[in-house]
């Protein structure tokens, strides 16, 4: 015979309301300082290059960790910041620096995730030239 | 780029049979007090996640668990990983009642180890969204003690001695506001010194949804989601030397609903495990009321992979 123990609802409904009050008193300060922690776009240096690369498959914080470390791992790349919304990681590049698209593209994969496409907004070597 | 742009790797052929194991998965739903089930979430290769996990049980009839269980996964490469899981201390205490006298007892000491080796199979990566299939072998390798207390039963101890295997079918559909995991696998055990754990069916399913921030539109610090887990295990009885115990096997499934803060280099959970049904081989079981995990992990970074 299948015998069930039920969780009673009293219970229950003190377990709910504990969670809730939790989540809430950590949200709290974390939404107060939402406003101040909108990052400002990076203005980019003198010389530098800024490559655009939409990648896909990063879901939350916690997994840019690593994708951010890989980006950062490529000789010439100075700063990347990843936008979640638009699944684009911003990446500065040092004056000089030979990045390629296939270093990006390593990367992104060495990460465990496919990339979308690559968008250079100045490369370090047109910069510069001056172009 | 227009609308969800889909990276699709590994054979189409795929799709269709494993879409269909997931449905069942799904509809199988829930496992084991074994929360926090190995999932098939993304790592980085050379990335390292280390986890602890110390978890209170509390039983009917003042029986009392607690073990401290260590994970560290590691990204061999972009589609394998390994997971470690070790739990570090076990420590149950309680009565035992022996010709009508009961007499308080204690049980610490190391518990057994578990190493698995995850697979990535199957992945359709989108913008803020992916789908993944992931299958994992395990081996189980008596680390621990288990015989600190001879007043104890072998269940009791801290660790069962015995060597092990597990196998499970893991997915996760993970999106920028909410995730759905789901495992199903089977636990066997080797025996030892003529005691052998039942083998054991495990489905859990987990549903995780975000509650803060409501603005990604930016390099995302940190989020809060709200977590709703379900474990179901179903399990043989446990024998000493070919016998029965009586009150080990059955089924257990608990809900677990919690809360995970997490930032991209750390995070932080707390659990509840409820029970919803439980029912045991035979009288004896000492019944399982709720237990509380909490979770801390910690990730950093290696150029060390395949």
């Amino acid at each position: 015979m299948l015998r069930t123990r039920g969780f009673s609802k009293r219970r229950l409904g003190l377990w709910a309301g504990i969670g809730l009050v939790v989540v809430q008193a950590l949200a709290m300060p974390a939404r107060a300082a939402e406003g101040d922690a909108s990052s400002q776009p990076t203005a980019r240096p003198p010389g530098y290059g800024e490559v655009k690369v939409v990648v896909l498959g990063v879901t939350a914080p916690f997994f840019t960790f690593g994708l951010v470390k890989r980006f950062q791992q490529i000789p010439g790349v100075e700063h990347t910041s990843f936008n979640l919304l638009r699944g684009t990681a911003d990446i500065l590049v040092k004056p000089g620096a030979t990045v390629s698209d296939e270093d990006l593209r390593r990367a992104v994969r060495n990460a465990s995730y496919s990339i979308g496409s690559i968008q250079w907004v100045a490369h370090p070597s047109a910069v510069a030239a001056g172009n | 780029m227009t609308g969800i742009s889909l990276g699709i790797r590994r054979g189409a052929w795929l799709s269709g049979g494993l879409f269909a194991l997931l449905a069942l998965v799904l509809l199988t739903v829930p496992a084991r007090a074994q929360i926090t089930f190995p999932s098939a979430a993304p790592i980085s290769a050379g990335n390292v996640i280390v986890r602890t996990q110390p978890t209170v049980t509390e039983y009917s009839g003042g029986l009392q668990s607690f073990y401290d269980e260590n994970i560290v996964l590691y990204g061999a490469s972009p589609d394998l990983a390994f997971i470690l899981e070790n739990k570090s201390i076990v420590s149950n205490s309680g009565n035992i009642v022996t010709n009508g006298k009961a007499a308080a007892f204690t049980a610490t000491g190391f518990g057994d180890t578990v190493l698995d080796t995850r697979y990535n199979l199957y992945e359709v990566d989108g913008v803020g969204s992916t789908f993944r299939i992931a299958p994992y072998i395990g081996i189980d390798m008596p680390t621990g003690m288990d015989n600190v207390n001879n007043a104890v039963p072998r269940d009791l101890q801290p660790a069962s001695g015995e060597w092990g295997t597990r196998e499970a079918l893991t997915s996760s559909w993970q999106t920028l506001f909410w995730n759905a995991q789901a495992l199903i696998g089977y636990q066997n055990y080797a025996g030892s010194g003529g005691f052998q754990t039942g083998s054991s069916l495990l489905a859990d399913a987990a549903f995780h949804y975000l509650i803060w921030p409501s603005d990604l539109d930016r390099e995302v610090p940190s989020e809060v989601f709200a977590s709703l887990e379900s474990n179901y295990s179903l399990s043989a009885v446990d024998r000493m030397n070919g016998a029965a115990i009586s009150g080990t096997g059955g089924q257990l499934w608990t809900i677990d609903p919690g809360f995970l803060y997490s930032t991209p280099t750390w995070g932080a959970a707390m659990t509840a495990l409820l029970p919803i049904l439980q029912q045991y081989r035979g009288p004896g079981a000492a019944r399982y009321d709720y237990g509380i995990e909490v979770t801390f992990r910690y990730s950093f970074f290696t150029y060390h992979h395949w």
